[in-house]
């Protein structure tokens, strides 16, 4: 091929951007990493006796009384809610208010969270961030690598570029295990891999018909 | 089965060389080398008429089909 087609020449300038886009957001992926990983590390060094806390919460809300006349709340309703690990106990109490509103009291209790519970907690939180900033990384890697395939390919058909296409998806597989199982955005990722490997199928398909078409005169 | 490309005899009876004809066929140097020694799988037929046309010569010419020779276009 002397001269580029059009489409093809799009297609290198938008493996560029990918490119560049994907190293900066490498660099944030890298430094949250980084953070994450020292989260761990002092969690895991953090003295299990140095603090205790014994949160509590209070709100005072006011809204516009329901037009159907039925009330939000009937009388205090006492709630207990599980947030992760702590246990969360819930008072509300209706005061006064302008007619027309209704308001509540909320006072919020919150079980005595000990030190090994928080370190538990951050441990947990911190290791999963830490094992999906790898993962992301690593993806983001491969991704880069496919973007520069892109960048300088002459036929987005090539072999070079499908390799690459295929090692992208499978890169993003840890990414989906990870957020399937933290319960995140596992399902957009897991239909993203499925979507990519119905590309490396095309791009396969329009490698043959590339090379049909190259051996054509 | 194979279709022998004989391209090569045909423009040494005309006495033109390869940068001549790609030129006036309206073909890349490399793609009139490639049919030349008979590495496509493909020629167009628009392909073909400019060539019989500058040769001033009949596919017949150009192709010829043999059973018994080894294949040198493959599909």
């Amino acid at each position: 091929m002397t001269q580029k087609n059009a489409n093809v020449k799009n297609i290198n300038t938008i493996g560029l951007i990918m490119r560049i886009a994907l190293i900066i957001a490498r660099i944030f992926v890298g430094i949250a990493f980084v953070l994450t990983l020292l989260g761990c590390i002092l969690s895991l060094w953090m003295p299990v006796e140095s603090v205790r806390i014994r949160p509590s919460i209070h709100m005072d809300v006011e809204y516009d009384e329901p037009k159907d006349g039925e009330k939000l709340v009937e009388g205090t309703k006492d709630a207990k809610w599980d947030i992760d690990e702590f246990s969360v106990k819930w008072y509300l109490k209706e005061k006064k208010a302008e007619s027309g509103k209704e308001a509540l009291s909320i006072d919020g209790e919150v079980e005595e969270i000990t030190g090994s519970q928080i370190k538990g907690f951050l441990f947990k939180k911190c290791l999963i961030a830490t094992l999906f900033c790898a993962a992301m990384f690593v993806a983001l890697i491969f991704g880069s690598k496919l973007a520069k395939a892109l960048e300088k390919c002459d036929t987005p058909f090539a072999d070079d570029v499908i390799k690459k296409l295929v090692n992208f998806g499978k890169a993003l597989i840890p990414l989906g295990v990870l957020s399937l199982l933290s319960g995140t955005t596992g399902i957009a990722i897991a239909f993203a891999v499925l979507i990519l490997f119905l590309f490396v199928n095309l791009f396969k398909y329009g490698a043959e018909l590339q090379k049909e078409a190259d051996e054509t005169v | 089965m194979a279709i022998i490309l004989r391209l090569d005899r045909v423009m040494a009876d005309r006495k033109i060389s390869l940068n001549e004809l790609s030129e006036r066929v309206g073909i890349s140097n490399v793609n009139l080398s490639k049919l030349k020694t008979g590495k496509v799988s493909a020629i167009r037929f628009s392909t073909l008429d400019a060539i019989c046309r500058e040769l001033n010569c009949q596919p017949g010419d150009i192709l010829e089909y043999s059973s018994d020779e080894p294949e040198v276009i493959t599909e």
